[in-house]
């Protein structure tokens, strides 16, 4: 860094003026303006940022969830995420049934098998009959059922 | 206060923050005659900075995926809040970097600093404009708007030109026949990764050399 020498020091005279006793006061009120608008505007930065990084608001999820009975069809299951749990609609010999579709092991999500007519857990082989009942795995209780009505048509959980 | 003066002293102690502060920020005098021309290249990083922390915040919903995108970018500007803000400084900043960048060309330009030693310099900088302008183009596709796809259409058609490799090149800047999402997720990598790594290297070989040979003094 060759820069040349500075000819003149603007700034020198205003300084030994301000180590006068006098001037200490107006120093440290400049200091906390200084001090002041920084935080100000540090602020101003970090407003929108931390806003920002806040969870949005989402459209309000609905309480009740429709499926249509003819979405479904004889020995097949149809999976639907409703406040934060995953349901299966099984529909079998003509009559639907809803389960919590989470093993009652360890809460892996089961899967609906149509050739072996069971739900079978990826997590630690836990295997469940069309009624949810364990049939073998380190499961001892069923799979949760969940009550529905059907009104126009439609299956309705609330 | 005080607590922030015993942070300060701990890591002063060790590492003798003062003198490098004073040297090269607080006592550092800047030279008369350089006025207010001297502030667009520093003007230009600070946008630069302003884009990388955007950036990172509107990443943190955007999408690559053309049935995705366009709703990605609605949701940050009308659901998270300050994300119209964010958004908007994102977008326009780019406009903005690129013509302080071009500003700081022109002084750089009239004031014949690029004569050596300082010939990298502006060798460097020319890069430094090439690559910003490509992470404005490749940043104009994301939100996969008409305007978008056909800017990127026009964009990756001029490379046809070259002789011989031009079909070539078209292809592979599209990743294809034609734009598709495969185009956006090339897009999308140069523009949040590839561009901002090359450019951070220009950029730093940029300011090295300005620091070896001092800044020109003006006449
Ligand atoms: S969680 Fe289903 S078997 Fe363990």
């Amino acid at each position: 860094m060759n820069r040349a020498p500075q000819p003149t020091q603007p700034g020198a005279p205003e300084e030994a003026a301000a180590t006068a006793p006098d001037d200490a006061g107006r120093r440290c009120f400049l200091h906390a303006c200084m001090g002041g608008m920084s935080l100000v505007s540090a602020g101003t930065v970090a407003y929108p940022i931390v806003s920002f990084m806040r969870l949005p608001s989402t459209l309000a999820e609905s309480q009740v969830l429709r499926i249509p009975l003819a979405s479904l069809s004889e020995d097949q299951a149809l999976y639907h995420d409703h406040m934060g749990q995953s349901l299966v609609v099984l529909y079998t010999n003509k009559t639907p049934k809803v389960f919590d579709a989470a093993c009652t092991h360890l809460g892996c999500i089961v899967a609906w098998d149509g050739v072996q007519r069971t739900f079978r857990c990826p997590c630690h082989g836990a295997i469940f009959d069309d009624e949810g009942k364990p049939v073998s795995g380190p499961v001892s209780r069923p799979l949760v059922r969940v009550g529905f009505e059907i009104a126009n048509n439609e299956i309705v959980v609330s | 206060m005080l607590v922030l003066r015993k942070i300060y002293d701990f890591f002063d102690s060790r590492y003798h923050v003062t003198p490098a502060l004073e040297v090269n920020v607080t006592k550092k005098l800047v030279p008369r005659t350089l006025g207010w021309a001297g502030c667009f290249g520093g003007l230009a990083l600070f946008t630069f900075l302003t884009q990388v922390f955007t950036g990172a915040l509107l990443l943190m919903f955007y999408k690559p995926d053309p049935a995705r995108a366009w709703d990605s970018v609605m949701f940050v500007k009308s659901n998270v809040s300050m994300g119209w803000l964010v958004q908007r400084i994102h977008a326009v900043g780019a406009n903005v970097m690129i013509l302080l960048v071009l500003l700081h060309m022109a002084r750089v330009a009239y004031y014949r600093i690029f004569k050596p030693p300082r010939e990298l310099h502006w060798v460097s900088g020319v890069v430094l404009f090439f690559l910003t302008t490509a992470l404005a183009f490749t940043g104009y596709l994301l939100p996969w708007t008409q305007l978008s796809f056909w800017g990127a259409k026009i964009g990756t058609e001029i490379p046809r030109a070259v002789p011989g490799f031009g079909p070539m090149l078209v292809e592979w800047a599209r990743r294809g026949k034609t734009l598709g999402p495969e185009t956006l997720g090339f897009f999308f990598s140069l523009h949040v990764w590839v561009l901002p790594a090359i450019i951070s290297g220009f950029m730093a070989m940029h300011f090295v050399m300005i620091r070896r040979t001092g800044i020109s003094k003006p006449l």
